[in-house]
C-alpha cells in the first residue's frame, strides 16, 4: 500500500479529522460495503481517497435482485455508501492511531496541523475531547 | 482546563455533537433513511455523524398493500451485523441509549 496520503488539503483533512481514516486502514483487506440501492460489494480493498470514495480489486457486486456479478476491478462512488461492514479481528483504536502515525511520520515537517484556521480549531477541540476523556 | 475532582464524570456541552459523546461505548438508536433503523454500541463519531456501530442490529421497514383488503402491511426484517461503518450521509435521528425500567 502507499503510504503516504495524496490529495487535496481538504481531502487530508477529512482525513485526519473524520473516521475516514478507519475506512483506510482497512485497505488490504476483505471487506463488505452495503450501498444505497440495497446492493453490496465483497472485495479486496484497494484505495481509499479522501472523499471515501472506494476502489476494489477481484470484488463480488451483488444487486438488489441478487445477482451476483464478479469484477477485476470496481470503483465505488462515496455517495452510494450505506454501510462498511468491518471484519471482527479489527482493532478500531489501533487501526486509527497506526494509520494517522503512518501519515505523521511521513509527513516531512511534522506540522500538519497549524496551516489553516479551521484545522486549528478542530485540533484544538479534539485536544480538548482528549484531555476530558483522560480525566476519567 | 479547571477541574475538581466531584465532577468527572460531568462533560461540558457546547455543541449538539457533545449529546453523542455522552452516548458513546453506549447502545444508541440511529434512524437512518430508506425506512432502516440501527441499534448497537456506540465505538465512535465523527463530525459527518459516520458512525461505528459494534454488535448492530439493522431493521428494514418495508410497506405492502395487501391484495385483498388494501390494507397497508409493515413487514420488518432484522439482521446483525458485529462490527458497522455506518456513513453520516444517511443517518436522520441519533438517540440516546433508552433506559429500561424508569
Amino acid at each position: 500500500m502507499n503510504p503516504r496520503f495524496i490529495g487535496t488539503p481538504r481531502e487530508k483533512f477529512s482525513f485526519f479529522n473524520t473516521l475516514l481514516c478507519l475506512v483506510k486502514s482497512l485497505q488490504g483487506q476483505c471487506v463488505t460495503v452495503d450501498l444505497r440501492n440495497d446492493s453490496y460489494v465483497c472485495g479486496l480493498l484497494l484505495t481509499v481517497d479522501g472523499f471515501m470514495n472506494l476502489s476494489f480489486s477481484t470484488a463480488v457486486y451483488c444487486d438488489p435482485q441478487g445477482n451476483e456479478f464478479f469484477f477485476e476491478n470496481i470503483f465505488v462512488q462515496c455517495r452510494n455508501i450505506r454501510y462498511v461492514h468491518i471484519p471482527e479481528h479489527v482493532s478500531i483504536i489501533n487501526n486509527i492511531k497506526n494509520e494517522v502515525a503512518k501519515e505523521v511520520r511521513n509527513k516531512p515537517t511534522g506540522r500538519a496541523m497549524d496551516k489553516s484556521r479551521k484545522a486549528k480549531k478542530a485540533y484544538n477541540q479534539h485536544m480538548q475531547t482528549v484531555a476530558s476523556l483522560h480525566r476519567h | 482546563m479547571a477541574d475538581d475532582g466531584e465532577n468527572v464524570s460531568v462533560m461540558t456541552v457546547k455543541e449538539p455533537l457533545d449529546l453523542i459523546r455522552l452516548s458513546l461505548d453506549e447502545r444508541i438508536y440511529v434512524k437512518m433513511r430508506n425506512e432502516r433503523e440501527l441499534r448497537g454500541k456506540l465505538h465512535a463519531y465523527d463530525q459527518h455523524l459516520n458512525m461505528v456501530l459494534g454488535d448492530a442490529e439493522e431493521t428494514i421497514t418495508t410497506v405492502e398493500i395487501d391484495e385483498e383488503t388494501y390494507e397497508e402491511v409493515y413487514r420488518t426484517t432484522k439482521r446483525n451485523i458485529p462490527m458497522l461503518f455506518v456513513r453520516g450521509d444517511g443517518v436522520i435521528l441519533v438517540s440516546p441509549p433508552v433506559r429500561v425500567g424508569v
